[in-house]
């Protein structure tokens, strides 16, 4: 059965870089110049794939974050 | 240069003064700096105050501690008392001062190290090529047209140059290892937790280590047995004894069981880096290869956790000086700040299932040895890079044997590959958490046999004498 935490960030394909700017800037209201937008969209793509890579992994459903880091 | 041990041993001796010592180095910075552009700010007059004072121990009879005189040099996101921290930055000029010295800077001057200068590094440490648009590019020693590595590229340059025998630096995904192998020293990534992060101008929180480089393995031993230690200034860092390990780096690697990673770490990687970890495996009588668990999703983790955590530190100066920041490292950090938290936890989940799985492999084994870069220093302004038939943005493309290996905190040497006539490469040698005087045993056999900082030079000398 599909993990349902996966599906909503695997779609690399669907992925808007330029939507996904506007509206999380406008979220956490991070004004970002014109100038800007092609180069912040090009890493948040690179970061979007990265998540994909993550979120392919098997990883235990039961599996809590490392928020507290102890190596 | 003269290693640290005998910098020390003879200031200690009274054979020669600190202020000596103190003087050659700044003299040997004055000369060699403008073609390398290691260091940012050099500071005489500290310097020479503080090599004084090692003198007036010595001569009021008082032990003025085991690195008399040494100089060192510090990346520049380390608090130093009364200089403002750029950490590579020029958004961080209008910062106050320093108020006191980073606590790592703080032991190695309660220790009689003399810290003569800050060196340059990537804005923020958020890169692996120390091309900094305000400072300007760190050069490589062996070749100033290429990439010195980074985030610490003015340290390894420093070292590797000879302008200082002693320099720290940070790694949160690489920074201290990929400068190490590409200007060919030592450089010892610790344990997380083991050094004192407090006054380290942070980069992510939950990846930042603190580090050292050195020309000799025995040299970044006794440096790292002198940096340990509780320190309440930093939440981070381990509550409890230090563990020394200079004492047993010579032990050698009887009873160590070593291992190669295998899989990707030898897919995307170039003739002369494999050839270096096939070499350290054919010194130290290694066979055995085993596999990390999943080691690109693990560089993928780091990536998004990097992202996220520098995104979000650098939010509010971001929202009105973003022209201040230098252009590469602004674009990712605005996107990192846009990482919505699901990306973020899928990240820290999967690293939780890492370190698990990491734990459980070094049950099986206890050091395993992988290449460090790709390849070796590449040319400054190169965009992408070729390795094996596959293109690789370079800025990224040189962690890509870095950065899975930041995620489970475990302490890593970098041990130089330097053949004659070719540019260095390194060896990571890594070790459970905690362990490392198995990575520095391991990273001392190595040298044993002929690795190291000094193996062109020692290989020239040789065939000189054949």
């Amino acid at each position: 059965m599909t993990d349902p935490r996966k599906a909503s960030a695997t779609a690399a394909s669907t992925f808007d870089a330029e939507h996904h700017l506007d509206m999380m800037a406008a979220l956490v209201d991070m004004p970002v110049a014109q100038a800007h937008r092609d180069g912040v969209c090009q890493n948040l793509a690179r970061i979007h794939a990265m998540v994909a890579l993550v979120l392919q992994a098997e990883v235990p459903e039961n599996t809590e974050p490392a928020s507290v880091h102890r190596p | 240069m003269t290693d640290i041990q005998t910098i020390a041993a003879s200031v200690r001796s009274g054979q020669r003064s600190a202020r000596s010592v103190a003087e050659e180095t700044l003299a040997r910075i004055e000369a060699g700096n403008g073609a390398l552009n290691a260091f940012t700010q050099v500071f005489h007059q500290r310097a020479l105050a503080d090599a004084d004072a090692v003198d007036r121990s010595l001569a009021e009879g008082r032990d003025p501690g085991p690195l008399a005189g040494v100089p060192f040099g510090v990346k520049n996101l380390f608090d130093v008392a009364g200089e403002v921290t750029l950490a590579g930055s020029v958004v961080n000029r209008s910062n106050a001062p320093a108020a006191m010295d980073a606590s790592a800077v703080a032991r190695l001057r309660d220790a009689g190290a003399v810290l003569v200068g800050a060196l340059n590094m990537n804005e923020f440490a958020y890169g692996y090529t120390t091309e900094n648009s305000h400072y300007g590019p760190t050069r490589n020693p062996h070749d100033p047209t290429r990439s010195a590595g980074g985030s610490s590229g003015g340290s390894a340059t420093a070292v590797a140059a000879g302008l200082v025998p002693l320099a720290l630096g940070s790694d949160t995904n690489g920074s201290i290892r990929v400068p190490a192998a590409l200007c060919g020293i030592a450089g010892l990534k610790p344990t997380f937790g083991r050094i004192s992060r407090a006054g380290v101008y942070p980069f992510v929180a939950s990846l930042d280590h603190v580090g050292v480089f050195a020309r000799s393995v025995s040299e970044v031993a006794l440096v790292y047995d002198l940096l340990q230690g509780a320190d309440p200034r930093d939440p981070s860092c381990r509550r409890g004894e230090a563990e020394p390990v200079a004492g047993t780096i010579a032990d050698g690697i009887s009873g160590i069981r070593i291992a190669v990673a295998d899989g990707y770490f030898r897919e995307t990687v170039s003739a002369q880096a494999l050839d270096a970890v096939d070499a350290a495996a054919g010194a130290l009588g290694v066979r055995h290869r085993t596999a990390l668990p999943n080691p690109a999703a693990a560089r993928a983790a780091a990536f998004v956790i990097t992202a996220s955590e520098s995104g979000s530190l650098h939010h509010a100066r971001l929202r009105t000086q973003a022209d201040q920041y230098d252009p590469l490292v602004r674009d990712r950090l605005i996107a990192g700040a846009l990482v919505p938290a699901h990306w973020y936890l899928a990240a820290q989940r999967f690293r939780r299932w890492f370190v698990d799985e990491l734990n459980r492999l070094f049950e099986q084994v206890d050091v395993v040895l992988a290449p460090a870069t790709p390849v070796p220093a590449p040319p400054l302004g190169q965009q992408e890079m070729s390795v094996g038939g596959t293109t690789l943005p370079t800025r990224t493309g040189l962690g890509l044997f870095v950065q899975p290996l930041t995620l489970n905190g475990m302490p890593i040497a970098v041990v130089p590959w330097h053949p004659p006539g070719r540019l260095p490469v390194g060896v990571q040698i890594m070790a459970a958490p905690w362990r490392e005087d198995l990575v520095l045993r391991v990273a001392q056999a190595l040298e044993d046999r002929g690795f190291g900082a000094d193996m062109a030079a020692a290989e020239r000398q040789e065939a000189r004498h054949a």
